[in-house]
């Protein structure tokens, strides 16, 4: 029996699941970019980005140009924690549909 | 909510949100229009130069840099306003202007670009060359065409019918000019055929294209995710 609670819980939040998905799309994404595109505040993202950073799969890189900048991508663990997740859901809409 | 009803939700979500990052338009309306008006300017003064349009009793021989110079005018014009109109929306937005799908965008650009300019240089370095002007608009059109085509995957539906709109004309001109049972059509050869192909492909295709992005601009934006 397929149900929600075997999916990734680190996941499973609509904002983290929100950033999943943008770190889905580009090889890298700046904090700025990701905060302009989710349209959240500083507090929430950091608080998000966090989570998904303890649980390995987002990695946090770190630097200077001409301001400081931190950038955030998907991990090995993270697209593959992201691809088990949709196939998840899916199996879920399948088989509600029986 | 049912499991299904709540996974088809965070499906959508997922979908939503990636068809709104990832599709990127890399030329805007307004930057269109000002290559459109830009091109049609330059065109129909060209034309005007060759005896195509108005009084001018005969044909006077264009050489490779005549042909050049004029258009690289819309080129640099169009160049900066798309700079201008991105860095723009870039600063209401509060994003980067540099963003993840600009660079995507120039990427895809590049290598059509780097043959036409390649292709330019050459013709700029023989001036003498009478049938230069069409070799070149005839590449930039099809590169044009070609590079446009090369943000297929991440591009807005009607920046694909405008790239396949380059190529097709491209392509047909060169068949009309050595197909061996067609009769001979004046105006497509030389300096005149060049100048009407780049006014009507740069100028008409995006003054076209312009109208067809403004009006998609009114359709509502997919719902964020927070």
């Amino acid at each position: 029996m397929l149900d929600f609670d075997k999916l990734d819980k680190a996941i499973h939040e609509k904002a983290r699941l929100g950033i999943m998905t943008l770190l889905a799309t580009h090889e890298s994404w700046t904090f700025q970019e990701l905060k302009s595109e989710l349209n959240m505040t500083d507090g929430n993202l950091v608080t998000h980005l966090r989570i998904l950073h303890e649980a390995g799969f987002v990695a946090v890189t770190k630097e200077v140009l001409d301001r400081p900048q931190t950038s955030y991508a998907l991990t090995k663990k993270g697209q593959s924690a992201f691809q088990d997740y949709i196939a998840l859901l899916e199996e879920i809409v399948k088989a509600g549909k029986k | 909510m049912d499991d299904r009803t709540r996974a088809e939700e965070h499906l959508r979500v997922i979908r939503s949100l990636m068809e709104r990052v990832t599709v990127y338009r890399a030329i805007s309306a307004p930057t269109a229009l000002v290559g459109a008006l830009s091109s049609l300017a330059v065109a129909g003064w060209m034309l005007s130069r060759t005896g195509f349009i108005g009084s001018a009793e005969r044909e006077l021989p264009m050489t490779s840099r005549d042909f050049i110079t004029p258009w690289v005018l819309p080129l640099l014009l169009t160049a900066a306003a798309n700079t201008f109109f991105i860095w723009q929306e870039a600063a209401r937005d509060q994003r980067p202007f540099l963003s993840p799908g600009l660079r995507l965008a120039l990427r895809s650009l590049l290598p059509a670009m780097l043959v036409a300019a390649a292709v330019t240089f050459v013709a700029w370095r023989n001036p003498s060359d009478l049938d230069g002007p069409l070799i070149v608009a005839l590449s930039w059109v099809s590169f044009y065409g070609v590079a446009l085509l090369a943000t297929l995957n991440f591009a807005p539906r009607s920046l694909s019918v405008l790239g396949w709109s380059f190529v097709v004309t491209a392509v047909l001109w060169l068949l009309l000019l050595s197909a061996p049972t067609l009769p001979v059509i004046p105006v497509l050869h030389g300096a005149t055929g060049a100048n009407l192909i780049m006014g009507l492909t740069f100028g008409v295709y995006h003054l076209i294209y312009a109208v067809a992005a403004w009006s998609s601009r009114a359709s509502p934006k997919p719902p964020t995710a927070e």
